[in-house]
């Protein structure tokens, strides 16, 4: 027998569940397209800033290319350039106007020397190098990405929350629309349990149905979401801040956000299964 | 689920000791009922309008526990039996409603075939062969893809018996089977009745109609304000 028991398919109060999961899955793809994106964004300042530390020399007695030589010598140093004045000059443009015509005796220039740290290495040799040279400082990047790698972080948790929101509501959704469909099926239900069914086998009619509405809304949802993170990370790169140069989710985040129809699905279905067996399980 | 002499013991089918039904806080309905059904009898059950036939029905077809007493079914005591366990035992018990209730959007066949599908113990195609069979022994083998809106009320009545036999039962339970049919097509479901109480079937009605028991001699189950009487001897 091919024909269902159960019209599940006609009934009204699963009309809507699929544009219903279709809305809340769109928002789930774009909040979990955010929380990737901002991850894959802050790993790559993380890995930018983790090897890159700049040593700021006050102009002096100190000499430049023998301390370029010994820090050049640490193992911890994978490759090491003295700024040229003119680079530096160029940096200072925006706060100091032309360097030209700064008078360097009142307002001595730095020396710059950019230190590129081989993968996995620390700054303790460096550090302990200038440890008892006042006139050297050591810049790295950490101290001003720290707040922004918070803010991220707490972004990427927002964007989680709506997520899992999403999930709640469309299990909620999912709850209504399963106990409505069984209120209005009461009669069919009754005559099937009067005739042996098990209390199992009403339930996966329900979540075969909870299945359907939820990967067809699921699919309606996520396709839209993936085109708008798409093009709403390409848009933010093409902005053309170097720190915007990460926001795209990795293969791994993509081919999550691709096989949210199958998570609501699966979640449709578990829902409508516990919602069904809890109600007859009320009755004997 | 305990398994205790239900084959061969000469235990009735259903026995019932002060039994008691009450719908939530309201008064009792049935009230200390006490009754044996012995395997393969045939009675019939009587009572005005709201005696309390459809209740003492919804304990035999096991739709409701009762409220107190003992009851066992087919050797379970029902009060011990968890609700897992109870679909297994409809399973062996048949039910022909009096407004038939079949599914308007299943063919005849499909309605029939109902307790088979559900049981799970066949495969489809052992499934259409018994309801075939079925179907041409309750005269509806030309009928058998129709829908129940085009079929008269003997018909669809013969639907619901078949699809209350189909499974073997060895209680068949009937409520007002003859009340929504014409007097030949009643006289004929008796037959068919009668006729499967011969195979073996235990068979209970529920009549209004007090010339049917007259017509036939089986033992009658008289219920008056929720109290049993059992008018007359016979097998029960």
């Amino acid at each position: 027998m091919s024909v269902s028991e159960l019209s599940l398919d006609r009934d009204p109060s699963s009309r809507f569940v699929p544009w219903i999961v279709a809305a809340l899955s769109l928002m789930c793809a774009i909040a979990l397209g955010t929380a990737f994106a901002l991850a894959s964004m802050t790993a790559d300042w993380g890995r930018a800033a983790s090897d890159q530390v700049t040593l700021r020399v006050a102009t002096g007695d100190t000499d430049i290319p023998a301390l370029v030589d010994q820090v050049a010598q640490l193992d911890a140093v994978s490759r090491i350039e003295h700024l040229p004045r003119e680079q530096v000059a160029r940096m200072l443009q925006p706060w100091l106007g032309d360097v030209a015509q700064v008078d360097t005796a009142l307002l001595p220039l730095p020396a710059l020397i950019d230190v590129r740290l081989k993968p996995g290495a620390n700054t303790t040799e460096l550090r302990a190098l200038i440890a008892d040279r006042s006139e050297i400082t050591l810049d790295s990047a950490d101290a001003w990405l720290a707040p922004l790698q918070d803010l991220a972080g707490l972004a990427r948790l927002v964007a989680w929350v709506l997520a899992a929101v999403a999930v709640g509501a469309i299990m909620l959704v999912t709850v209504f629309a399963t106990r409505s469909a069984l209120v209005n099926q009461r009669q069919t239900v009754d005559l099937l349990r009067l005739i042996g069914a098990a209390d199992g086998y009403i339930a996966k009619r329900f979540q075969r149905h909870g299945l359907r509405l939820a990967l067809v809304g699921g699919i309606a949802g996520t396709v839209p979401g993936l085109i708008v993170i798409f093009f709403a990370t390409a848009a933010a790169r093409l902005q053309g801040a170097a720190l915007l140069n990460g926001l795209t989710p990795s293969l791994a985040g993509w081919l999550a956000i691709a096989a949210l129809p199958l998570i609501v699905a699966l979640v449709a279905t578990f829902t409508a299964r516990v919602t069904v067996l809890k109600l007859l399980r009320a009755s004997w | 689920m305990q398994q205790q002499g239900t084959d061969g013991t000469g235990e009735p089918l259903v026995a019932m000791r002060n039994v008691g039904l009450r719908y939530g806080t309201g008064p009792e309905v049935l009230r200390d009922l006490d009754l044996e059904l012995a395997e393969g009898s045939f009675h019939f059950l009587t009572g005005r309008s709201g005696a309390g036939k459809s209740s003492l029905l919804s304990l035999l077809h096991l739709s409701r526990r009762p409220s107190r007493g003992l009851m066992r079914v087919f050797g379970h005591d029902m009060q011990d039996m968890p609700a897992r366990d109870v679909p297994v035992l409809r399973r062996r018990i048949g039910v022909v409603f009096q407004d038939f209730r079949l599914l308007d959007h299943l063919s005849a066949q499909e309605n029939v075939a109902l307790p088979l599908k559900v049981a799970n113990t066949m495969d489809a195609e052992r499934i259409d062969e018994i309801v075939r069979e079925l179907i041409d022994w309750v005269g509806l083998g030309q009928q058998a893809q129709a829908r129940p809106p085009t079929l008269s009320g003997g018909e669809k009545q013969r639907v619901a018996i078949a699809r209350a036999v189909i499974s073997s039962p060895r209680l068949l339970l009937a409520d007002e089977p003859t009340g929504n049919v014409d007097q030949e097509m009643g006289e004929r479901l008796m037959r068919l009745f009668v006729k499967l109480n011969s195979l073996g079937t235990t068979i209970v009605i529920a009549t209004h109609d007090l010339s049917l028991p007259g017509q036939y001699g089986y033992p009658l189950l008289h219920l008056e304000d929720g109290r049993l009487t059992h008018e007359s001897g016979g097998t029960a």
